[in-house]
């Protein structure tokens, strides 16, 4: 365990002396994530400004919602977004070859090696949002406290899924297509799961389950009855946690070495 | 016209490479844009759920927002489905080398490449038209604004095309071009209606908006295919003017670019 966080640290060592030096880049992330920010709360702010309520949710709590998923896509963009993109490339060009020969667990050399260190300047301005919607949806202290763990199970849900799906690019080389899959089902994550009809609502909870990223636990806080998809989304973590590390080592079998 | 052929053998060279990996091809051109469509369509659905059955936000009724929707997703995959992924590698990796000395420039090979991608996504735009229309999603509007509308949107692809090319472009200065081609898709797609109806924007902002390319990239096509506004002809010249204006910063940008380009590894 000592050995993985002496890595990740020379890991977060490279991905702050890149940041220093790619300067344009840098800030033009900051940049891009905050009108992203504003696209996405704009939007529903805009629908709010006509109607009082979409499904049980008022302004506040949507807009919270929003902010929580926008949070989880913060530290998804962050600690694991960019490795994506290189897996695809790695695998292409064989450089996957040479991260396999190393003593280390391959998935974590594959998807944790690359940190965006832009992407956490713009933290504070989404931990901004989800207090500042969180307090006029009426969230309490206890709230507040229990939010970073639930943030992290998000995270931990999200991150399951999309190595899920990146193992894909074993199968078939190309995996830009499958990078753009794994976007369109953020996309379909960040909506709170009342907003699909019964069939869809079923397939992206058990099939291929991205709406218990974020439905759960900010049901949960908004009312404490709510604990049992709470309970769904930690069976999740653990159930995708399993089949993650079955499908990758299924993957490795099926790799071929782009350069042998 | 000495030049035609080359330019079919390039289109020719991009079909084949547009199509190599099909699921690649699928999963990256024409996924995105269902899946948008599909999150629109349930979040409206959703929204208009508990309200009366004649209810209307911002002059929408259901049928029209989803219809509003429906056109949305035509027009986008009919002029910005094109992204350049090449374009940047090819500068960064100092590919252009080869250009230079081609006698088929630089800008018409990926000229070229847009056209070839453009005959592959317009039957796509329209089979997914269809099936709109099919289920009575979308409605057909008389053949003289659906001819309007398809002109325009090939003026519209062009001006996409500019401004995808001058994200490209960007590659002789920054490491990473991805990133403004992100920025602009978002502030597009945003701007342009594609998510929320420019009628529900506040009156101010819409009003300010008028004065950039952003509604008649999309909310206005849009508009005119449901008969809510009659199409006229300065649209065409305003959309062309801006693709100008764009093409002209292109140019500059490329000789700009060249100037500090230095061919490593010739």
């Amino acid at each position: 365990m000592m050995g993985y966080i002496a890595i990740y640290k020379k890991f977060l060592d490279c991905a702050f002396s890149r940041a220093t030096t790619f300067r344009t880049s840098f800030f033009l992330i900051v940049i891009m994530d905050i009108f992203f920010y504003a696209s996405v709360l704009g939007s529903v702010d805009f629908i709010f400004q006509h109607v009082s309520n979409i499904g049980s949710w008022n302004r506040a709590q949507f807009l919270f919602f929003l902010s929580f998923m926008l949070a989880v896509d913060n530290l998804h963009m962050a600690f694991l977004s960019e490795n994506f993109w290189l897996f695809a490339l790695d695998l292409r060009s064989g450089v996957l070859d040479y991260i396999f020969l190393r003593p280390v667990s391959s998935i974590f050399l594959c998807f944790f090696r690359s940190i965006r260190i832009a992407s956490m300047l713009n933290t504070p301005i989404v931990i901004y949002f989800l207090i500042h919607f969180g307090s006029g949806a009426g969230l309490g202290v206890a709230d507040f406290i229990l939010l970073p763990f639930l943030l992290i199970l998000s995270l931990f849900i999200v991150a399951e899924i999309e190595i899920i799906i990146a193992t894909l690019m074993f199968w078939l080389i190309e995996g830009n297509g499958i990078n753009f899959l794994r976007m369109q089902l953020q996309n379909v994550a960040r909506w709170p799961d009342f907003v699909y009809g019964q069939w869809a609502k079923r397939f992206f909870t058990f099939l291929c389950p991205v709406l218990l990223i974020g439905t759960p636990s900010v049901r949960f806080l908004f009312r404490k009855t709510d604990y049992f998809p709470l309970l769904c989304q930690c069976f999740a973590v653990i159930f995708l946690y399993f089949i993650m590390t079955r499908f990758w080592s299924y993957g490795l079998r099926r790799y071929e070495s782009a350069s042998s | 016209m000495k030049n035609v052929g080359k330019w079919i053998q390039t289109i020719h060279v991009w079909w084949g490479q547009y199509t190599a990996y099909r699921l690649n091809f699928f999963l990256q051109v024409i996924g995105p844009a269902l899946v948008f469509f599909f999150v629109k369509f349930s979040l409206w659905t959703e929204i208009y759920h508990n309200m009366g059955p004649d209810s209307t936000i911002g002059g929408f009724t259901l049928n029209a927002m989803l219809q509003y929707h429906g056109w949305a997703l035509i027009i986008a995959m009919l002029t910005q489905g094109h992204v350049n992924f090449d374009l940047s590698n090819d500068i960064r990796l100092g590919k252009i080398s080869t250009y230079l000395i081609y006698p088929f420039d630089f800008w018409e090979y990926h000229t070229a490449g847009f056209l070839a991608f453009q005959t592959l996504e317009w039957p796509i735009a329209f089979l997914t038209g269809s099936i709109l229309l099919f289920f009575s999603i979308i409605h057909l509007p008389a053949l003289l604004p659906f001819l309007g509308i398809l002109v325009l949107a090939v003026f519209l692809s062009f001006l996409w095309f500019t401004l995808q090319y001058l994200a490209g472009l960007v590659a002789f200065w920054l490491e990473e071009t991805w990133i403004l081609r992100v920025l602009f898709t978002i502030v597009a797609t945003f701007l342009s209606g594609a998510i929320v109806p420019l009628d529900l924007f506040p009156k101010w902002f819409s009003s300010l908006l008028l004065y950039t390319p952003f509604p008649y990239m999309l909310y206005y096509p849009v508009k005119v295919a449901m008969g809510f506004v009659t199409l006229e002809s300065k649209v065409f010249f305003i959309v062309a003017a801006w693709t100008l204006v764009f093409a002209i910063i292109n140019r500059q940008v490329w000789r700009r670019g060249l100037r500090l380009y230095t061919g490593a590894g010739m």
